[in-house]
């Protein structure tokens, strides 16, 4: 009895005691966690003042120029101020990672979707916030050519057509009696037809986003806080917040999730400690393209075919969720729903392949996203470590100079007789036009290469509860499969120290069983 | 068969805590390492980590404990018959042989188990709560910009994870090598382990010789004030054990050279042993039966040994008290005394205790 009350003292009761405490113990809990409900999101929505009583908009305005004049009548200055911004010169300044200064944006860049603006600026000026700016004459200068409607108009009625004009039938009286701050409706009549189709080039930014439930878009949803583009991408004289890296090299001017939610929004420790390799997005966006189709491919190389001399379309689903066409318009283009993001390690620098840089590779990357495992031993970087990012790849096949070894701009749009490949069919006269718009030798001869960018998936954040579990990373059939330097456990090991382990085992298990019968017989 | 006491309590409880704690780390370790599912990824990984900052804290009391009672000698490997023990795990035992090694408490391992085992404590551990922390802290790391690869780190925790199953494999089949198949395990949980009778002769001799050793070198360390335990410990458990007690104990306090003696309440000496006469013999004295303890002594040490004396009539123990005794020719030896009060009935009838010489 004595011996028996001693062992549950020695032995029992500690056992107890002790893995109760590792049971029920969470040392992994934050004390005191960021709370999202102290983040209140203010209203902007309303206009200080009643736009409809001035004098000055009461007017049948027959031009946007028009509206703009009154606008500045009031708005002294704004109209310097935001031609200074990137809505308007579709330009800014950067540096790359090594400090060269660069100046790029959507006016110069090439991409592997519509290949550029430049000679198409008849088409593509429809979501330029100016009016008019259809060829390399446009005047920069002329805050009369600003288009204030596009992005203040409220009464959603407002819409651009060809040179970036009003459509004859928008009431600009009315529209411009009820302006106010910019709402998803405004950013969205551009930013999610990219490619010319809703949620086309971004994959992440689509029609939805106006009206959408809380299982798509935690913030925007209608349902719920409801927050509009600029309570993220915030704004302060006309400066919008916010990159994106097909026409950004450098990370400035960011809109980021800890902004809000700090740099340790979870209430585990653990969770948070992945906010030094792994980006919010990784795990908050699990999914793009849920509502409408995304563009992944797009190559060149049948466009200006026809078939038995026609001009057509052949449009053909691959699977459920992706979609071939084969079109005389375009070659061929693969849009796809419900996509799972790439992943790849990215430090908020980027190069960008310009129309004057030499190709030097192929499949030739558009926007290199630098960053690497490495980083989290020796940052390239050390302000700006790398991080996992989830990206939407886009491939191409697109057409390139042979001899010059440069990407080609080509005159996409234009009427027939103008030289315009959607009008005349003819690379050869297309691609003049284009180089020579941008001031770029053209050698005569032409290929096509192919291309892939990288789009960062940063919207549609999805509710706490769909986002990625532990194991969706942490396994064999890790979702980070494919960046194999980084140690993740749970999915990474070793062949030799699991297969030498195992047989360790084995063995040790086998000469323990054979030695036991051994005796066992001795023993007899 | 006998018992003998071989583990003591604090020993007892840290074998069982590491044991459930590195079979709690390999199940909850090989899940977070993707082998099987069980708790979930996320359970796994905070049940792992509570059960190593546990472990931490147990190794840290342990390593503390075999420092400061010096237990860690007992894992210094040593090369003195380590073939006899190889030699007796692949022939001995298959031909009913002895153990060419004793277990006591104070060599508790035979040589191979002092090389397993100082692997174990002494590379194995350190190497993974090393690795342990290495990987706890590398966010911290991270966090100042001064990561490190962490994929050699993982891969030594795993390397030394699948050591420690083959361990515990090994460990756990050798404890079946004892007097019974069970009698290992019996011995770690009670502290008791069944032995032979001559077997368990020669563990408690051996007990006794290493406690006289070790109390000789502490009471010298120490000038001679310290309370010896281990001392006492070991022969009131010697003694008081159910089994041990069938042991001729005196035979064996005369081959470990301890001196007995006896006194009545009277103060007069009604038996000493052979040592005893051994270690007065150059005083002159021959034999004390039939006269006071005070003896020979000078004025100084007949207060100690009165104040003793009183004490111990009184119902004390009292250990480790060095003493001085004069030589015909003028010479001072010393000796520990360790005294009890001897009983009759329930009643104190005078005194009894060893004397060890620590003049060697």
């Amino acid at each position: 009895m004595k011996k028996l009350i001693q062992v549950f003292l020695v032995i029992i009761i500690p056992e107890i005691v002790i893995f109760s405490l590792i049971w029920f113990i969470n040392p992994d809990k934050v004390p005191m966690p960021f709370n999202i409900e102290e983040i209140i999101v203010t209203d902007l929505e309303k206009m200080p003042a009643d736009h409809s009583s001035f004098e000055e908009l009461n007017k049948d305005f027959k031009t946007g120029q028009e509206v703009t004049e009154a606008c500045l009548s009031c708005h002294t200055g704004r109209g310097q101020e935001f031609m200074n911004s990137v809505h308007w010169q579709w330009l800014k300044h950067d540096t790359l990672i090594n400090g060269d200064k660069v100046i790029l944006g959507k006016k110069n860049v090439p991409n592997n979707f519509c290949i550029g603006v430049t000679s198409n600026m008849n088409y593509c000026s429809k979501c330029h916030a100016g009016y008019g700016w259809t060829d390399n004459n446009f005047d920069f200068k002329n805050p009369k050519n600003i288009d204030c409607l596009v992005c203040h108009d409220n009464t959603r009625m407002y819409k651009k057509t060809f040179q970036g004009l009003p459509d004859p039938k928008v009431n600009l009286k009315l529209v411009a009696q009820k302006v106010g701050h910019p709402t998803k409706q405004n950013c969205g009549h551009c930013h999610y037809q990219g490619a010319g189709k809703d949620n086309g080039k971004h994959g992440d930014l689509s029609k939805e986003l106006n009206n959408c439930e809380r299982d798509f878009d935690v913030h925007m949803n209608a349902k719920g806080k409801n927050m509009s583009c600029t309570k993220c991408h915030i704004t302060q004289n006309h400066t919008i917040r916010g990159n994106m890296y097909t026409t950004s090299t450098s990370n400035e001017n960011r809109a980021t999730c800890t902004e809000c939610h700090t740099s340790t929004p979870h209430k585990s420790k653990t969770l948070n400690s992945h906010f030094n390799q792994i980006a919010c997005q990784t795990c908050h966006i699990t999914k793009y393209a849920t509502d409408a189709h995304t563009f992944v491919w797009w190559d060149w190389t049948n466009a200006a075919t026809k078939k038995n001399g026609e001009v057509y379309a052949d449009e053909k689903h691959i699977t459920p969720d992706s979609t071939v066409l084969d079109d005389t318009k375009h070659g061929q283009q693969i849009y796809v729903k419900n996509q799972k993001p790439s992943y790849i390690w990215f430090n908020g620098n980027a190069k960008i392949h310009m129309f004057d840089d030499k190709i030097t590779e192929s499949p030739l990357v558009m926007n290199k996203l630098y960053g690497s495992y490495a980083d989290n031993i020796t940052p390239m970087d050390p302000k700006n470590p790398s991080k996992i990012f989830p990206v939407k790849l886009m491939r191409g096949k697109q057409p390139y100079d042979i001899k010059n070894k440069t990407l080609i701009q080509v005159n996409t749009f234009g009427a027939e007789g103008t030289g315009a490949l959607w009008g005349d069919w003819d690379w050869d006269k297309a691609i003049n036009n284009g180089m020579k718009a941008i001031g770029m030798p053209y050698s005569g001869s032409f290929g096509f290469v192919e291309t892939v960018s990288y789009w960062p998936i940063n919207h549609t954040v999805t509710p706490a509860e769909t986002s990625l579990k532990c194991e969706d990373c942490h396994s064999k059939h890790s979702v980070l499969n494919g960046l194999d330097k980084v140690y993740i456990p749970g999915r990474d090991r070793h062949i030799a120290i699991e297969a030498g382990g195992v047989i360790l085992i084995i063995l040790t298990f086998l000469g323990v069983v054979g030695h036991a019968i051994l005796r066992m017989r001795a023993k007899n | 068969m006998k018992r003998v006491y071989i583990y003591r309590r604090f020993e007892r409880f840290w074998h069982w805590t590491q044991t459930l704690l590195i079979l709690f780390l390999a199940l909850t370790g090989f899940e977070v390492h993707g082998n099987f599912s069980l708790f979930g990824f996320n359970k796994a990984v905070l049940l792992h980590n509570n059960a190593a900052y546990t472990y931490m804290i147990i190794l840290v009391l342990i390593f503390f404990w075999l420092f400061i009672t010096g237990e860690w000698r007992q894992y210094m490997p040593k090369r003195q018959q380590i073939v006899d023990q190889v030699e007796y795990y692949i022939k001995g035992i298959f031909q009913g042989k002895p153990h060419p090694t004793h277990k006591t408490v104070y060599t508790k391992f035979n040589p191979l188990q002092r090389a397993a085992y100082f692997g174990l404590n002494f590379i194995i551990l350190p190497t993974m709560v090393a690795t342990g922390v290495l990987y706890l802290a590398f966010y911290e790391f991270l966090k100042t910009g001064e990561g490190y690869a962490i994929r050699p780190i993982a891969y030594i925790h795993v390397v030394g994870a699948f050591l420690l199953l083959t361990f515990v494999i090994v460990h756990v089949y050798l404890t079946t090598t004892g007097y019974k198949p069970l009698s290992a395990i019996k011995a770690m949980i009670t502290g008791w382990e069944e032995m032979a009778d001559e077997e368990a002769e020669v563990v408690v001799r051996e007990n006794i010789r290493m406690a006289m050793q070790c109390s000789r070198r502490e009471i010298i360390d120490s000038g001679g004030v310290e309370d010896i335990k281990s001392f006492d410990e070991v022969l009131s458990r010697e003694l008081s054990g159910t089994n041990a007690m069938m042991i001729d104990f005196q035979k064996k306090l005369l081959q470990s050279k301890v001196g007995y003696f006896r006194i009545d309440v009277n103060g007069v000496y009604v038996e000493v042993n052979e040592v005893w006469k051994e270690l007065y013999a150059q005083t002159g004295i021959k034999d004390p039966i039939g006269q006071h303890y005070t003896l020979n002594r000078s004025d100084e040490d007949k207060k100690v040994v009165e104040q003793i004396f009183k004490q111990v009539v009184s119902g004390k123990t009292i250990t480790g008290v060095k003493l001085t005794r004069n030589t015909t020719d003028g010479k001072r030896l010393h000796h520990t005394l360790s005294a009890s009060p001897w009983y009759e009935k329930n009643k104190i009838v005078g005194i009894e205790g060893y004397i060890i010489g620590v003049d060697d």
